[in-house]
C-alpha cells in the first residue's frame, strides 16, 4: 500500500478535480511538493498536451528554454508587416489548431491573397539569365521534361516522383511504406533527366539536403497532405496580428506556471516519477514528463535511463530542414503595378524570394530571401553585412531599380538555433518508416510530442495533434 | 484495490450478458478520456454545431451521413447510399482505420488507441445516445 499513495486511482481523476489536486499535493520525493506533469517546450504540441491535462484536472509545470514561446510558430513582430518566420497558413483542415484559436477567442483572419504572387509575375534567374514566367515553358534554359516544364522545379519535383501510393495519411510510418522509403535521386535518374534537371530539381528542395537524402516517401507524405488538405473546404487563415499570439494566448490560459529560459539537460527517472535538471541548476519533479521538444534539441538532454537504440538513432541523426530567411525591408518599392514582381526562383543564391504582403495590396513592407539546403548553408557562413550585401547586389542584377531600396531587418537560420535544429523532421531515405513511430512511443513515465511525432496532417497539425496523443497516454494511465 | 462484483453483476456476468459490463460507468467515462482525440473535429451534445467532422450525438445506431447540413466527402455519401450504418462494429473497423471501411473518406485520423480505449470510446458514444 505504500506506493498506492502515489499512484492514482482512476476515481481520483474521475470522481473529481479536486482529488486530483490534493493528491498532487502529496510529496513524490522527500522534501519536494510536485507536480503531476511537466512539459519540456512552450510550442504548440506541448502547450496543447499542457491545456488538455489542466482541462482533465492535473497539474501542469511548462519548462521553455527561451525567452519567448511558440517554438517554431515565429512572428517576426520587429520587421515591418511581421512577417512569420515559422508556420504560416492555417487550412481548414488544421482542425486542432482552429479549434484552439476558437475556444481562447484568438481571432483568425482570411490570409491575404498578393497580386504581388500571381505566378505571371514572378521571374526566373537561371545560370545568371532572367526568365519572365509566362517564358519558362518554352524557355532553353528550363531542362525539365514535359509534363512539368510548366512548374517551378521545387513544385516539379512533387510531380516526377509520381502519384502516392499512400492510401492513408498516417501510412507514411508504416513499415508496409518501406518499399517507397528510398532516395528519389533513383526515380529521378531511372526517368533518364539530366545533369542540369537534377541541379535545378535540388536547387530549392524542402525536403532534403540533397536529393540523395531526399526519401520518396516524404514527397509522397507531402503530396497527400495536400491532398487531404483540399478535402476540407474553406480559406487560408493567419493569426491576427501574428500567429505567434495563439500559443502566448494558450500559454496564458494556462494555470501552471510556464517557466521560461529554463533550458533542461537531465531527465531522470525513476519508479513513481521523473526528475528534470536545468542548465541554471533548478531541479523540477513530477510525476511525468511530455518532452516536446525537436529531436535535434534533445541532443543537449541527458536521459537516465537512456533512450531505446530506435529513438536515441533518430534524436542523433535524423536531418531537419534547414532554412535560412533573410527579411528584407522596403524602403521604396521598385516594382511596377502591373509587371514584374520581386518574386524570384533563383538556382543561385537567393534561392526563392516573396513579397511579404500580408494587406494583399500590392504594397509588400518586405521581401524574405528564402533558402533551403546548402544554399541555406551559403548564408549561414557569412556574417550579417556581407548577407545584406550579396542579397541586395543580387536582387539589384535582377531589377536594377531596386537599388537603395532595400536593406536587411532580421535574418533567421533555424538550423543555427540548437534549440530548433532546423524548420522541421526531413527523415531520409529509409528513416520514417524504421524511426518515426519508435520517436512517439512513450519511455517510461516519458511521453513525447512535437511535430516529427505527428501521424497525420503536417506542420503546425501535427504538432497539436502529438500534444492531444501525448495527454491522451497520461490519461489513460491514471 | 479490487472490485467486488456484486451477485446481480455476477449473474449477469454469468448470463453472458456483457453489454452491461461493457456499458459500465467506468468504462464510459474512460471512453469520454479518449474522445479527446476527437473533440477537436466532433461535438457531441444534441444539436452540436458540425466542426470538421459532424454532431456525433445519438451516432450509434444511425444510419451514416444522415446530417444534411454537413459536407460528407463524396466517399462517405456513397457508403450512406450503400447502407453503412454505425454500430459497435462499423465504429470500432472506422476508429481502427477510416480508409479500410469507408476508401476516400476526408476524416484524417491516426488510431494510437489501445483496443481497450477504442472498445470505451464506442462505449461513451454508445451512452450519449442512450441518455437522451
Amino acid at each position: 500500500m505504500a506506493g498506492a499513495a502515489y499512484t492514482y486511482s482512476r476515481r481520483h481523476l474521475l470522481g473529481a478535480a479536486a482529488a486530483t489536486a490534493a493528491l498532487a499535493a502529496r510529496p513524490l520525493w522527500a522534501g519536494e511538493r510536485s507536480t503531476d506533469v511537466i512539459v519540456l517546450g512552450a510550442g504548440l504540441a506541448g502547450l496543447n498536451a499542457a491545456m488538455l491535462l489542466e482541462q482533465f484536472g492535473l497539474s501542469v509545470k511548462v519548462l521553455e528554454a527561451r525567452e519567448r514561446v511558440g517554438g517554431r510558430l515565429y512572428t517576426l513582430d520587429g520587421v515591418p508587416g511581421r512577417p512569420e518566420a515559422g508556420g504560416n497558413q492555417l487550412a481548414p483542415a488544421y482542425a486542432r489548431t482552429v479549434a484552439m484559436a476558437d475556444q481562447l477567442g484568438v481571432a483568425l483572419e482570411r490570409s491575404a491573397t498578393s497580386p504581388l504572387l500571381k505566378p505571371e509575375r514572378m521571374v526566373y534567374d537561371i545560370g545568371g539569365r532572367r526568365v519572365p514566367a509566362g517564358d519558362w515553358a518554352g524557355s532553353v534554359l528550363n531542362p525539365l521534361p514535359s509534363p512539368v516544364r510548366a512548374l517551378a522545379p521545387d513544385r516539379a519535383l512533387l510531380r516526377l516522383g509520381g502519384a502516392s501510393p499512400l492510401s492513408q495519411l498516417g501510412d507514411w510510418r508504416e513499415v508496409g511504406a518501406s518499399a517507397h522509403d528510398v532516395p528519389v535521386l533513383e526515380r529521378l535518374r531511372a526517368q533518364g533527366l539530366s545533369d542540369e534537371a537534377l541541379r535545378l530539381l535540388a536547387a530549392n528542395n524542402s525536403y532534403g539536403q540533397t536529393l540523395n537524402e531526399t526519401a520518396l516517401l516524404t514527397l509522397f507524405y507531402v503530396q497527400s497532405n495536400l491532398g487531404e488538405i483540399m478535402k476540407i473546404p474553406g480559406p487560408l487563415q493567419n493569426v491576427k496580428g501574428g500567429n505567434q499570439r495563439l500559443p502566448e494566448a494558450m500559454a496564458a490560459a494556462l494555470k501552471g506556471q510556464v517557466l521560461r529560459g529554463q533550458r533542461v539537460t537531465a531527465v531522470d527517472s525513476a519508479a513513481r516519477g521523473v526528475r528534470v535538471r536545468c542548465a541554471d541548476g533548478s531541479v523540477h519533479e513530477a510525476r511525468h514528463i511530455v518532452c516536446a521538444l525537436p529531436l535535434p534539441a534533445m541532443r543537449g538532454i541527458r536521459f537516465t535511463p537512456g533512450l531505446p537504440a530506435l529513438q536515441a538513432e533518430a534524436v542523433r541523426s535524423v536531418p531537419y530542414a534547414q532554412i535560412t530567411q533573410l527579411h528584407l525591408e522596403v524602403l521604396r518599392p521598385f516594382w511596377d503595378a502591373q509587371g514584374f514582381s520581386p518574386y524570384v526562383w533563383s538556382d543561385g543564391p537567393l534561392g526563392r524570394v516573396f513579397p511579404q504582403d500580408e494587406q494583399g495590396s500590392g504594397q509588400a513592407q518586405s521581401l524574405v530571401v528564402w533558402s533551403n539546403a546548402s544554399g541555406a548553408a551559403r548564408w549561414d557562413r557569412l556574417g550579417d553585412r556581407e548577407a545584406e550585401a550579396l542579397a541586395l547586389a543580387e536582387l539589384e542584377r535582377i531589377f536594377p531599380a531596386s537599388k537603395g531600396a532595400l536593406r536587411l531587418a532580421q535574418r533567421v537560420s533555424w538550423q543555427q538555433d540548437p534549440l530548433a535544429g532546423g524548420a522541421w523532421a526531413n527523415w531520409a531515405p529509409g528513416q520514417s518508416t524504421r524511426l518515426a513511430k519508435a520517436c512517439a512511443a512513450p519511455l517510461g513515465r516519458i511521453h513525447f510530442a512535437g511535430e516529427h511525432t505527428g501521424a497525420t496532417i503536417r506542420g503546425m497539425e501535427a504538432a497539436m495533434e502529438s500534444g492531444e496523443r501525448a495527454a491522451s497516454e497520461i490519461l489513460s494511465t491514471l | 484495490m479490487k472490485k467486488i462484483l456484486n451477485p446481480i453483476a455476477a449473474m449477469l456476468l454469468a448470463l453472458g450478458a456483457t453489454t452491461a459490463c461493457a456499458q459500465s460507468a467506468e468504462e464510459i467515462q474512460k471512453g469520454k478520456l479518449a474522445f479527446m482525440r476527437c473533440a477537436a473535429c466532433h461535438t457531441v451534445e444534441a444539436g452540436g454545431k458540425h466542426r470538421v467532422g459532424p454532431n456525433l450525438a445519438s451516432v450509434v445506431g444511425a444510419k451514416a451521413g444522415r446530417h444534411a447540413d454537413f459536407g460528407y466527402s463524396p466517399a462517405m455519401k456513397k457508403a450512406a447510399q450503400d447502407g453503412l450504418v454505425w454500430d459497435a462494429v462499423t465504429l470500432q473497423r472506422w476508429i481502427a482505420r477510416p480508409g479500410a471501411l469507408v476508401p476516400g473518406t476526408s476524416m484524417v485520423y491516426a488510431n494510437s488507441l489501445s483496443e481497450a480505449d477504442s472498445k470505451a470510446l464506442v462505449a461513451y458514444l454508445s451512452s450519449l445516445g442512450a441518455k437522451r
